[in-house]
């Protein structure tokens, strides 16, 4: 269904959950985009075939390595990630929540914009939400388009908006317009991996593909590890763990180790900026998650 | 015991979060929002017809029984909002700063003194892993006695004239030191007690009414010296980065968002000799809900704790008022070319 093994786009793009300072100093190091290459072709050898993509500025950078190296732009899959959550939030501080959503909004294509505005327009967003949202989508997904996706993520911000909120019919929209418009798999990200699980099992929802941390070290594991760990257990769930070493706390031995006892775990990503590290984490995986190999 | 009935007036970025966390912390729920837009305020009620919407704070006191409110409304109309509760003796959680000036926020203080209501003001910092443990470090006196702290906090959040209430003084008080500088000053006065006297030079690149830039000199009334230097249009900071870097005479100590660095010559207050780094690994503590992040929900979990007990929480109203104060003076200084103002209070 979808990859086994997802290259992580963090620490290409600067973002380290263990220090700020360490992710900037790796971000540096990918300016240049032949180094950003050198990892795609690497981990390519390896096998991987998919990656996670932010819709990040430094985006388009990565997008062009792929499309100009023939051996990535056959097979290469992204599985993007929307929206890019901090430029949310900085232009919500800077001209406030509902400008943004408009300004987004005006990114979208003229043929869009028209459905929208015979629908009642931007002033309208609150009386069609879903219609809101879908376009949010669309003008995320524009620097995708043509590409090949592998699944398409919320963002765990909105996904624990939306849950916390108890408007949980917005996963729905989510859900169903990926599926019917990008004819690709819908997934949701999550810090609340129990809350998520018991919300779609309560709305009649399965099968999904939910990416939330998953690691020996309870890191990022809300409200306990112990409570993701039975959560792991809900029939129906595709999980896909990431944060799976820790930021590092973890050796990749004990961290997959850990991993291999739950049938839930159906892909991994892998966060690294070095082919090295990832070839170690492939040859354990593929022990440890033999299912993933 | 039945969950306290939240209502939320203010639906942007820090309503809508504030709505999303006490909706499903244990132990409360929101039953009311209100915003003047009807956009956020209808879109949320038409997915949870649980939430009842209104078209202003007022209309959602005097009709819904409440037991708490998040005030999360522009700076200029927190007062209002909270001398409204008051009246009407509902609790509330409001965000940070207090008010646009000390002066503005005079009757709600008075009001409060007149007739007490638990509240508590959104100075997150205090909640993060990295800076509660600082806390910890600070209170153990492992450092001997301080002699001289420097903080710093940046964000890449500004590059052209700023759209919207931020940037227009009337609605938001001033810039970046009263936006973001002032959680830098509520964590310094949490860990090292009041400011007595502060001199600033402030700088406005990208803003007609307010600052960009500040850099404020500080005296604690302890007698530590030090500065705080802030700014929202510096290159390379995708998320607010926060540094506290303080000096004493066993050691010295370093605190960001994420780590806490601690080097001192002798063993003291419990720590070792030597360096001692803590990571967000071994920081990170589980919250029972993440929603954006943990601190949010951890000064939420306290606010209602507060209001069920009835036990005063901080940072309270008075705490902002503090930091408000220290932000005046700063402004104060900055008017008269950087010379020292002393602290109200």
């Amino acid at each position: 269904m979808i990859d086994h093994i997802l290259l992580g786009h963090n620490p290409l793009f600067g973002v380290n959950h263990l220090s700020a300072e360490r992710g900037a100093a790796v971000a540096e190091r990918f300016e240049d985009a032949q180094a950003i290459r050198q990892l795609l072709l690497g981990c390519h050898e390896l096998g991987i075939r998919g990656m996670m993509m932010s819709t990040h500025p430094r985006s388009s950078v990565v997008a062009e390595v792929i499309g100009s190296e023939p051996k990535l732009r056959a097979d290469w899959r992204l599985y993007p990630l929307v929206p890019y959550i901090q430029k949310y939030v900085r232009e919500a501080n800077e001209k406030g929540l509902l400008n943004v959503v408009r300004d987004q909004l005006a990114q979208a294509t003229w043929a869009e914009k028209l459905a929208f505005a015979l629908r009642g327009g931007v002033g309208l967003i609150g009386k069609d939400v879903p219609q809101a949202l879908k376009l949010l989508v669309d003008v995320e997904l524009m620097p995708f388009k043509g590409r090949p996706l592998g699944a398409i993520f919320l963002h765990d911000t909105l996904t624990d908006l939306a849950l916390g909120l108890g408007v949980e019919a917005v996963l729905e929209v989510f859900i169903e317009h990926v599926r019917e418009k990008y004819r690709a798999v819908p997934a949701l990200t999550t810090k609340n991996l129990p809350l998520l699980c018991e919300r779609l099992k309560r709305r009649g929802l399965s099968d999904l593909v939910v990416m939330a941390s998953f690691n020996a070290a309870g890191f990022y594991m809300n409200p306990s590890a112990e409570a993701c760990v039975a959560a792991a257990g809900t029939p129906g769930l595709n999980l896909l763990a990431m944060n799976t070493l820790a930021s590092g706390a973890l050796k990749p031995e004990e961290a997959y180790r850990f991993l291999g006892q739950f049938p839930a775990i159906k892909s991994v990503v892998v966060g690294t900026s070095r082919v090295e590290h990832a070839a170690e984490a492939v040859t354990v995986i593929r022990r440890y998650l033999p299912s993933l190999s | 015991m039945s969950d306290l009935r939240v209502g939320v007036a203010g639906l942007g970025k820090m309503g809508l979060l504030h709505a999303a966390v006490f909706n499903s912390l244990p132990g409360s729920k929101v039953v009311a929002v209100a915003d003047p837009t009807p956009a956020l305020r209808d879109g949320i009620a038409q997915y949870n017809p649980s939430l009842q919407p209104f078209d202003s704070l007022n209309t959602m006191l005097e009709r819904t029984a409440l037991d708490a409110v998040v005030i999360a409304s522009p700076v200029a109309y927190h007062v209002e909002a909270g001398l409204a509760c008051v009246a009407r003796g509902v609790p509330f959680f409001m965000e940070k700063p207090l008010a646009t000036s000390a002066a503005q926020a005079a009757p709600l203080i008075a009001a409060l003194r007149e007739k007490p209501v638990a509240n508590m003001i959104g100075f997150m910092t205090r909640f993060v892993d990295s800076f509660a443990k600082a806390k910890e470090i600070i209170a153990s006196g492992c450092l001997g006695k301080l002699q001289r702290v420097t903080a710093t906090i940046y964000v890449s959040q500004l590059f052209k004239r700023g759209k919207g209430w931020r940037y227009e003084r009337k609605v938001s008080g001033g810039g970046v030191l009263l936006s973001q500088g002032s959680h830098v000053v509520d964590l310094l006065t949490w860990y090292f007690g009041p400011m007595v006297r502060v001199n600033a030079d402030l700088l406005q690149v990208y803003s007609a009414e307010i600052e960009d830039f500040a850099h404020v000199v500080l005296e604690f009334q302890s007698g530590l010296h030090g500065w705080l230097d802030c700014s929202w249009s510096v290159r390379g900071k995708r998320t607010v980065e926060t540094t506290i870097d303080l000096l004493g005479e066993n050691g010295w100590l370093v605190v960001t968002d994420d780590t806490v660095r601690l080097v001192i010559d002798e063993a003291a207050g419990g720590w070792p000799s030597g360096r001692t780094t803590l990571k967000a690994t071994d920081l990170f503590r589980p919250v029972p809900v993440d929603i954006g992040n943990p601190q949010y929900t951890r000064e939420d979990v306290a606010f209602v704790e507060a209001v069920r007990t009835g036990v005063k929480t901080e940072p309270d109203v008075l705490q902002g008022l503090r930091v408000q104060q220290v932000v005046d003076a700063a402004y104060a200084s900055a008017a008269e070319r950087g010379a020292p103002q002393e602290v109200a209070g």
